[in-house]
């Protein structure tokens, strides 16, 4: 077993949690539809790990995001890749933040900065909803001005919608 | 310090008095020995060619042509027909003389003619290209974009309306030639509006999430530069001393932000300029001082080290550390007050008489798409760029 093995299998669940959380925030979250609503129909996204193994695909149509399985993979819009298995890993364990990751060249986007930038900003309105507040402070550059309330009303109903997907396959 | 940064800056600098009569040697250490060049009318017009065509000529090296109709915007179709004249003159090297837009379109035509094809939009985008490109110099004439040192261009599809971005290394100059005779005729507030978007550059490098210490260094050493120099060129445009120590921070500032990358002023002024057509320095003129107080927060420490480029030694040890910022800042209002008394440069977005009040809300709404927002070091929203802006005002 390699170093970087637990890394691996840790960081491919995390990809496929967080692909399934973006899915769902594209559907129970106001404003991260708002933003999904944006792309080109038929945007593809996916992320991974450099230099092509794309954890998820997600697909934008009827103004959402949709799952996309292996045999329905197509060439991404835009993906965002690590660097490397250990650079990956320390976002998807919340030591770094997607920004700074972003910021610090540990990540390639690959495809347009306006769409990379929108991305980028639905993953950190997903986490900051998803994730307890002590996490998602490290993960975002500030926290959404939202009550307890709200965060836990919508974070329900994202994990709620994310299980119903997964109860589909979808 | 961050954890791990990356820094490239591989352009030879060419810079000083007769700079451009080393262009010969430089071509030759490249294997060149038939230049084209790419110009635009104005920069023609001013004269500002000739000197360039003396140097060759002077050491025998034949211009292959000169093309100087370059538009104010870079265009696709425009660097397709200089890549047919490079080819059918058997040009090869290259040497852009102009602002941003004819070194972006010089930045086009060298992808089209080591490449190959007619189609610069098959090359759009980062990673599309791997191998290094025909020789390529840059002679700004302006001392403010430093797109002599920047790896990237933008390139407009008039047509559809598209503005075609181009990133990569491969892009990057093998000589910037800075000579003072390429300046001297630059108008005051042009000379003001171009030296404040070289500090934006180095001031936006200093305070971004990418910022290093190399970056830093040029930073610093840029806004030193720009404080000490600009008022004066603007009250002796012809002394060349000054002329050039301009022309060196925005090439020092072009280092700088070209591997730290720049933040909110630059996000909210493509907006306006986009959308109202300022011109960019004056609008990163107006919204600096701004943007640091939006970040003020964030960004303390760092802004309060910049005193010391901004005014002196003198003046940083004498104010406490913790009023530093806000006199750095404040410093920067100074430079602005004095720029707008001596050439007229707008100091808010209502002096620049192209920006209306309903204007604000499509800029602000249009800056949350730049890629330079993710650099800012604070988050910014619809209200926030809305608040800056209206500040601006």
């Amino acid at each position: 077993m390699s170093r970087y093995s637990l890394q691996r299998v840790y960081t491919n669940v995390m990809f496929g949690l967080i692909g399934r959380l973006l899915q769902a925030s594209s559907q129970r979250d106001e404003i991260v539809r708002r933003e999904v609503a944006e792309f080109p129909d038929e945007f593809v996204f996916s992320m991974g790990l450099w230099p092509a193994t794309d954890a998820f695909e997600l697909q934008k149509r009827d103004g959402r995001f949709w799952w996309l399985r292996k045999k329905e993979r197509r060439e991404p819009t835009l993906a965002i890749r690590f660097k490397h298995i250990s650079l990956a890993f320390s976002v998807m364990s919340f030591q770094r933040s997607t920004a700074v990751s972003f910021t610090g060249d540990r990540i390639i986007a690959d495809g347009d900065v306006t769409q990379a930038l929108r991305i980028v900003r639905c993953l950190d309105r997903m986490m900051a909803v998803v994730l307890p507040s002590f996490i998602a402070r490290r993960m975002v550059k500030r926290m959404p001005r939202i009550g307890f309330g709200d965060k836990l009303a919508i974070a329900i109903r994202v994990y709620a919608q994310m299980v119903a997907n997964l109860l589909v396959g979808r | 310090m961050r954890g791990y940064f990356e820094f490239f800056s591989p352009v030879k600098i060419v810079a000083g008095e007769k700079a451009l009569e080393h262009i010969p040697f430089e071509l030759a250490s490249l294997g060149s020995k038939r230049p084209m060049v790419i110009t635009d009318k104005g920069v023609r017009e001013a004269g500002l060619v000739r000197p360039v065509e003396a140097a060759l000529s002077e050491a025998d090296v034949p211009v292959a042509a000169v093309f100087d109709s370059v538009p104010p915007d870079s265009s696709k179709t425009v660097v397709t027909e200089i890549a047919t004249v490079y080819r059918e003159t058997q040009a090869d090297a290259l040497i852009a003389v102009g602002g941003g837009s004819v070194i972006d379109t010089a930045k086009g035509v060298n992808i089209l003619v080591s490449e190959g094809g007619d189609d610069i939009e098959a090359y759009s985008g980062s990673g599309a290209l791997t191998r290094k490109l025909k020789p390529f110099f840059v002679i700004p004439t302006t001392s403010g974009t430093g797109s002599e040192v920047t790896l990237v261009a933008v390139i407009k599809d008039v047509e559809r309306g598209l503005k075609l971005p181009f990133a990569s290394s491969f892009l990057l100059p093998d000589a910037a030639i800075l000579d003072p005779r390429m300046t001297l005729k630059l108008p005051p507030q042009l000379t003001a509006a171009t030296a404040m978007d070289a500090m934006t550059h180095a001031v936006e490098s200093f305070i971004s999430l990418a910022k290093n210490p190399v970056s830093d260094a040029y930073a610093t050493g840029a806004i030193r530069k720009i404080a000490e120099n600009v008022v004066p060129t603007i009250k002796n445009p012809s002394d060349a001393h000054l002329r050039l120590e301009l022309s060196v921070a925005a090439t020092m500032a072009g280092i700088a932000f070209s591997n730290a990358m720049v933040g909110l002023v630059h996000a909210l002024g493509h907006s306006v300029g986009a959308r109202c057509h300022v011109h960019h320095g004056t609008c990163m003129s107006i919204l600096l001082p701004h943007v640091l107080r939006y970040n003020l927060d964030a960004r303390r420490n760092e802004i309060g080290e910049l005193l010391l480029p901004l005014a002196g030694a003198d003046v940083y040890a004498s104010t406490p550390k913790g009023q530093r910022a806000e006199a750095a800042i404040a410093a920067l209002d100074s430079l602005k007050d004095e720029l707008h008394e001596l050439t007229g440069l707008p100091r808010s977005l209502s002096e620049a008489e192209k920006v209306e009040r309903e204007d604000l809300e499509p800029i602000a709404k249009m800056s949350l798409d730049d890629g330079s927002l993710i650099y800012n070091a604070v988050e910014a929203d619809f209200d926030d760029a809305l608040g800056v802006l209206q500040n601006a005002w």
